[in-house]
């Protein structure tokens, strides 16, 4: 489903006009993975990523049929409400890195590839999720929408409430910023 | 270490996933709670149709449709274009698909615009066209068969629901004594169109090896037949009300349309008895051997097929026998009118002729769902 395509739209429609609950669960099952795995990144923990995801779902579907506002973006709703809750999650649980161990991350490894590959794959992405974790949230931020959702600016700028420009120049110092986390390993 | 490492790697945590088992059991606690909090409201089309239009359109668009200039160009545009919501893109989709349910609201739409009563009949029998090119289509898709069946089923639904509003704006345009004439132009091509319509799917009927598709085109048959016999009917009445002229050459056609008319119903009671035959072998047959039959309740679909209500054996064998024979008169019931309505018919009553006829189809109709109930019980109970 192309993001904010008619299909979708229709769907928030049912939701909204119908209170439709399989068209929001049609909804779900596009949008899940990638909201998980934007708190996941915040978190650091698939447990609670998944709390925090049902969350969110479930918290957007209550906004959608509350507000009497056009819902726009649902892509971008579901981000600030994500991002939301992260930090509801913190102010509530104060704030604990947890370390994913090998295990967990192994697990979320949805692609079946020979062991040796695995390990190196896991390798590499323990690394690069270390590299991330030591960055600012908000640089953590757009380069996860950036790299790993593919988001264009203009929908980053819409999920993060900033302008196009302010979007870029926060890109352009987080990867500069990595990078120096990146060389300094 | 490059940025295009750093970015390559990056790419790689899309690797990342949620587990598939709490992604769908999820969605079920999700699905479940959400309803349990709100009960959907299911709204008129219309209604549905102008909120659909709000969202699709951007906000500016919607500012100018609010002053009079914007009213008036939009009724034009709406009036006379078929692009808007996605019609054209949902053109071809088929039951099940993501826009057939715009599809079908935008026939509905079609039919709302339309102010006149013997139009609105036409139209409803070229969506049963519709309908039957999605058979069609769907008959030779290459789905699962549960789902084609389930497909094909939600098209011969559509379809009859099509035919029923039919017969129902023919009648509305009956009511109306000024417009007898166009009234009968419209009846006639309703009921040419509902029979080409009943032939068509007849033989699709004959070259469909699938049973159960069988069965779907048969109702579907039917309910073309009774279009077509309706449409008759409002013929015959406006003329012999003498509320429009028939020519001779009309009347003669009309007469031979109804003798036809007798003759296809006459057909499928004579297979319908057939049917009956070889049922009733089959309960004679299951009544003298040790086979348990499902209950007798398991007819009537209010019990689980296959639950012990109990009672003996051969109680239950007694009473699908009762059932069976009191569906066995009723082939000779249905021919009796089909008597009467040829007696009628060379007298020149051709509107009660065409009533015997109706009734006729009826009681058919009521002995193969009847067949069909109880061939469903001794299949079950295979």
């Amino acid at each position: 489903m192309k993001r904010a395509s008619l299909k979708e739209k229709f769907l928030i429609f049912k939701v909204k006009q119908n209170k439709d609950a399989e068209a929001y669960g049609m909804l779900y099952d596009y949008y899940v993975e990638r909201i998980f795995r934007f708190i996941f990144f915040k978190v650091s923990s698939s447990e609670i990523a998944e709390d925090l995801t049902s969350e969110v779902f479930l918290k957007t579907w209550e906004y959608i049929n509350r507000t009497t506002e056009k819902i726009g973006n649902f892509n971008a709703l579901l981000y600030r409400v994500a991002r939301n809750a992260v930090i509801d999650h913190y102010r509530s649980k104060g704030r604990t890195i947890v370390n994913i161990t090998d295990e967990e991350l192994f697990e979320q490894i949805a692609d079946k590839r020979d062991l040796e590959k695995e390990a190196d794959t896991q390798l590499e992405i323990e690394n690069v999720r270390n590299h991330l974790k030591k960055l600012k949230d908000i640089y953590q931020e757009v380069i996860t929408l950036k790299y790993i959702e593919e988001f264009s600016i203009a929908e980053i700028a819409e999920i993060m409430e900033k302008k196009k420009g302010a979007v870029r120049v926060l890109l352009h110092r987080a990867l500069k910023a990595l990078k120096e986390i990146a060389g300094e390993e | 270490m490059t940025m295009n490492n750093i970015i390559e790697q990056l790419k790689e945590l899309k690797n990342i996933k949620p587990r598939r088992d709490w992604v769908e059991s999820q969605r079920e606690v999700l699905l479940s709670q959400i309803t349990k909090q709100n009960v959907a409201k299911p709204q008129s089309f219309l209604v549905n149709s102008w909120f659909l239009t709000k969202s699709l359109l951007p906000g500016g668009f919607m500012r100018f449709v609010a002053r009079p200039v914007g009213v008036l160009t939009m009724v034009i545009l709406f009036v006379f274009s078929s692009g808007l919501l996605g019609v054209n893109a949902s053109r071809k989709s088929l039951p099940g698909d993501f826009l057939y349910s715009v599809k079908r609201s935008s026939e509905k739409m079609q039919v709302s615009l339309t102010m006149k009563q013997e139009k609105k009949a036409i139209l409803h029998v070229q969506f049963a066209e519709e309908r039957v090119k999605e058979i069609e289509t769907l008959a030779h898709g290459q789905n699962q068969p549960e789902k084609k069946q389930a497909k094909i089923d939600m098209a011969v639904n559509g379809l009859k629901e099509e035919m029923g509003e039919a017969q129902k704006t023919l009648d509305k345009a009956k009511e109306e004594p000024k417009k007898a004439q166009k009234t009968i132009e419209a009846a006639k091509k309703v009921d040419n169109m509902a029979a080409a319509l009943s032939e068509k799917i007849a033989q699709k009927k004959t070259e469909t090896t699938d049973k159960e598709i069988a069965k779907s085109l048969e109702t579907a048959v039917q309910a073309a037949d009774a279009a077509s016999v309706k449409a008759m009917s409002v013929i015959v009445e406006k003329h012999e009300a003498g509320e429009a002229e028939l020519s001779k050459e009309e009347i003669k056609q009309t007469i031979d349309k109804i003798d036809n008319k007798i003759n296809k119903v006459q057909q499928q009671v004579n297979a319908s008895a057939e049917e009956m035959k070889e049922v009733s072998k089959t309960v004679e047959n299951i009544a003298g051997g040790e086979t348990k039959l499902p209950p007798p309740n398991a007819l009537l679909g209010k019990e689980g097929i296959g639950t012990d209500t109990g009672g003996s054996s051969a109680e239950k064998n007694q009473d699908l026998s009762d059932k069976l024979q009191k569906l066995k008169t009723k082939p000779g019931a249905a021919g009796q009118k089909l008597s009467e309505a040829k007696i009628l018919l060379n007298n020149g009553d051709l509107s009660s002729a065409i009533e015997m006829i109706k009734q006729g189809a009826e009681i058919n109709e009521e002995v193969r769902q009847g067949v069909e109930t109880i061939n469903k019980v001794l299949e079950n109970k295979k």
